[in-house]
């Protein structure tokens, strides 16, 4: 082969993904650059939008091969994770094993917050639907209301999979403002008297009620709604290896290790699906509108519920609580001890917040149960299966 | 348009319901669970015993006073330096 040095000038030029890239690559490179912006400097959910930005960084460099559609690709294999939904379920066994029912099991009917605060999703799966989203769409947007990252992928991935990125990103970013988002929709909605409400010590719990709780809640929701399987079962085999006493091995890795590293595929993974097509839309503005309203409106229908069970129980209940019926776990319960302290500094809700805060899991992947029911296909076949894996399995059926 | 927010406004009131129904169903297995198996507080441990105190001379008498400042006195002259810099921690009787 000849070369020239001009030629091979050219070549090697050509080669460069300056050559390459595209005005919508520019674009989604900023916008990767924004994230990482917001997850260093800003402490945005960082542990999230840290991988989530720099997998969009590296998807939108031409010619490396890794956007999430690139069969082959590396972020293509992180990618099977969330077309497969493993990586999900799996974020949940790890939440699982970091979550103390405690507060929940010690006053149930906070279980009651965390489904009010659901009505937040379905409110603005209506907006979605007003918005020209089909239901399937809009049901993966509202699920956002939920305040909760893996469930909101886990649907979208399900029912909107062309709507994974804009909604993941949108999910996990009003996730990390709940601390400026909700507190003056708690302060409009209640009165400085309700604030100031001071809720009676919670009653402790035996751990045989802790051990089995996992293990009922599994078979009462599943059975009731059983494409939240995944999602519900991960989470309470996660609080089982917690509570059970007999794990201690596997309980340290869910709550460390694994949750760490799925982490990072989870986001990697979203992070390459942030590619100028599916991003660079009109939906996607829509997408981050409606999630805030999504937010805004599970905080007060939390809130206000919060305030008809302090009605109903004469003043024993404290609504600022209700606002943690979101399932950001912690920071909803935090915002709730921080808003009734402002009134109050001797006043501490945070262990009361944080059975609602719990029950906002539950709830949330509840509402999913209630989606897939309604919207997902059982019978579907599932997921095309990865071209590589597809090579393997049939030179395996050639041998 | 219409008959689509129509449908959505129908799927929310039902999920809605069906989230509180499966909800409470979960408050009153909870409060059945804990009203048969309730909390009991963990047995109190056992005190260690107490410790039996060292065979050594009390150090807070009179005699054992003097003898730390003698004792001190007589190192520092031997070692050269200042009383104040050493420090006599206990003194054993034969």
């Amino acid at each position: 082969m000849e070369l020239t040095f001009s030629g091979a000038a050219i070549q090697i030029l050509q080669s460069t993904g300056f050559s390459a890239i595209v005005p919508g690559q520019a674009i989604m490179l900023v916008v990767a650059c924004v994230l990482l912006y917001l997850a260093i400097w800003k402490k945005f959910e960082p542990l999230l939008l840290l991988p989530i930005g720099f997998g969009c960084l590296m998807a939108n460099l031409p010619m490396s091969m890794m956007m999430s559609t690139d069969d082959g690709g590396l972020l293509n294999f992180f990618y099977q994770g969330v077309k497969h939904e493993v990586l999900p379920p799996l974020i949940f066994l790890g939440v699982g094993a970091l979550t103390d029912f405690g507060p929940l099991l010690a006053n149930p009917t906070t279980l009651l917050l965390g489904a009010a605060a659901q009505i937040g999703v379905y409110t603005t799966l209506v907006g979605a639907v007003f918005l020209g989203f089909n239901l399937q769409e809009a049901s993966a947007i509202g699920i956002i209301g939920g305040a909760d990252g893996p469930t909101s992928i886990f649907i979208a991935s399900k029912l909107a999979p062309h709507l994974l990125a804009p909604i993941a990103v949108a999910a996990y970013s009003y996730m990390s403002l709940v601390p400026l988002i909700q507190p003056p929709i708690m302060r409009w909605l209640t009165t400085d008297k309700e604030r100031k409400i001071k809720m009676a010590q919670l009653k402790p719990i035996s751990q045989t009620v802790k051990i089995i709780f996992p293990i009922v809640v599994t078979i009462i929701c599943c059975l009731m709604l059983p494409g939240v399987t995944p999602l519900l079962g991960m989470l309470m085999l996660g609080n089982l290896f917690r509570e059970s006493g007999v794990t201690a091995r596997l309980h340290e890795t869910a709550e460390t290790h694994l949750i760490n590293i799925v982490t990072i595929l989870l986001a990697l993974a979203v992070g390459s699906s942030m590619t100028a097509e599916s991003f660079l839309k009109l939906e996607t503005i829509k997408i981050i509108v409606l999630g805030l309203l999504a937010f805004c409106m599970a905080t007060a229908s939390g809130v206000l519920f919060g305030k008809l069970m302090s009605k109903l129980s004469g003043g024993k209940v404290n609504p600022l609580i209700g606002s943690a019926g979101v399932s950001a776990v912690p920071m909803a319960a935090r915002v709730s001890q921080k808003v009734g302290a402002e009134e109050d500094h001797t006043n501490f809700l945070l262990m009361h917040a944080m059975g609602p805060n719990v029950a906002g899991v539950i709830g949330s992947a509840v509402a999913a149960g209630v989606f897939l029911s309604l919207f997902g296909d059982p019978t579907a076949p599932g997921p095309e299966t990865h071209a590589a894996i597809e090579t393997i399995v049939q030179s395996m059926v050639q041998r | 348009m219409n008959e689509a927010v129509f449908t959505s406004l129908t799927v929310s009131a039902i999920a809605i319901c069906v989230i509180f129904l499966v909800l409470t169903i979960l408050i009153y297995t909870i409060k059945i669970l804990v009203h048969f198996i309730p909390y009991e507080a963990p047995p109190p441990k056992p005190q260690p015993a107490p410790r039996t105190a060292p065979k050594t001379a009390p150090a807070a008498t009179s005699d054992a006073d003097e003898d730390i400042a003698v004792i001190t006195s007589v190192m520092a002259s031997h070692l050269g330096g200042s009383p104040g810099n050493l420090q006599v921690v206990n003194i054993q009787s034969r």
